[in-house]
């Protein structure tokens, strides 16, 4: 092995390791979602949703891009309290990082523990299509 | 064995069965209030709500109690739900206790109807004979708060409209406030525990 390639891979051992990949993703969570969601996913029963294991974060999703967006109350006749707040504000980066962060965390797996990630022009395509 | 360690060791043997122990009662928080010239500890005013099945509760109603308490507000969005969390934990804790309730308070009565607290509550999957939900007048129940040792405002710049802390108070059959803990530090949770047993071994004896 190359002394360049041992470079290369110990690189990237440590940038999977130190998780550095999710740091402005995470940050955002804690700010913004962890109050509502808990910093696990695990939501307050039927108050607020799980993150872990839901529909939104198994495989690619533009549905979560519109959720995180526009805010979601998939209750139209307000019986139910559940309402999750909007985020107009956030850019297109930080949705990215945010997303995949989301998947890395709480998302479904394939077989061999791979997940899905979407990268800015999916973010932003999606982001387009969920504007109101 | 030299006669300076025999000491140490008795010493440390002596300390670490009297924390082992753990027989310390609970202190009463707060200043003491002289009541026709005795001296009481500090004590949560009279009360009066209705819970989420519309039934009056006060202080009374939960004098055959100890109970936790906190406040919060159903549409609150910044530390709320985290703190409810922390209550949900306490409840299953207790859960199956007859002697522990629990009481939240809304400080949002204006929203905060019966009906309300009582979609809240099965939503959170919760009995109205275990945990009550109180909503009753604002003003007096932002005064309330301070007997609790809970700060709470009505402030229209903090996010829900109302600025307050997410302390979690345990109250004895009395009404004395006897140990409290964070609802936004889950570690500060277990020894809050150890307290509601140790209050609940008061009355056994
Ligand atoms: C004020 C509390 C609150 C905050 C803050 C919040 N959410 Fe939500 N979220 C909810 C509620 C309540 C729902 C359920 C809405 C419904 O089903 O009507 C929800 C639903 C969701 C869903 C759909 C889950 C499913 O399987 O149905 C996702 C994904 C989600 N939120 C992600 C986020 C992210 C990411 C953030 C931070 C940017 C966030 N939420 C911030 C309360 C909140």
């Amino acid at each position: 092995m190359s002394i360049k390639n041992s470079i290369l891979l110990s690189f990237c051992f440590f940038s999977v390791t130190c998780g550095s990949t999710f740091t402005q993703g995470e940050r955002i969570y804690t700010s913004l979602c962890a109050n509502c969601h808990m910093d696990d996913g695990s939501g307050l029963n039927k108050l607020i949703p799980a993150l872990k294991g839901s529909k939104y974060l198994a495989g690619k999703n533009n549905d979560i891009v519109c959720i995180i967006r526009n805010g979601f109350n998939s209750d139209s006749l307000g019986l139910t309290m559940k309402s999750m707040p909007a985020h107009q504000k956030m850019t297109n980066v930080e949705m990215t990082n945010l997303v995949n962060y989301l998947q890395d965390e709480f998302g479904a797996r394939d077989e061999f523990g791979a997940r899905d990630e979407m990268n800015m022009d999916e973010i932003e395509i999606a982001s387009t299509r969920c504007k109101k | 064995m030299r006669p300076v360690n025999l000491m140490l060791f008795t010493m440390l043997v002596f300390i670490s069965c009297k924390s082992g122990e753990d027989k310390a009662p609970l202190p009463f928080l707060g200043n003491k209030a002289l009541v026709n010239g005795v001296e009481t500890p500090h004590k949560i005013r009279p009360f009066n709500y209705l819970n989420q099945d519309s039934m009056v509760t006060n202080n009374d109603s939960l004098a055959d109690y100890v109970y936790i308490a906190d406040f919060f507000f159903t549409s609150c969005p910044s530390i709320c739900p985290r703190v409810m969390k922390q209550m949900l934990r306490l409840h299953d804790e207790f859960k199956n206790e007859p002697g522990v309730k629990l009481v939240s308070f809304t400080l949002d009565p204006k929203r905060d109807n019966v009906a309300k607290l009582a979609l809240y509550a099965s939503n959170l999957d919760v009995k109205s004979d275990k945990w009550l939900f109180l909503t009753g007048d604002k003003d007096f129940t932002l005064d309330l708060a301070d007997d609790y040792f809970v700060a709470a405002l009505e402030d229209p710049t903090a996010p829900g409209g109302f600025d307050h802390s997410g302390k979690i108070i345990l109250v004895d059959k009395k009404g004395h406030v006897r140990s409290f803990c964070e609802g936004t530090e889950p570690e500060t949770i277990p020894p809050f525990i150890k307290d509601v047993r140790t209050l609940l071994n008061e009355y056994k004896k």
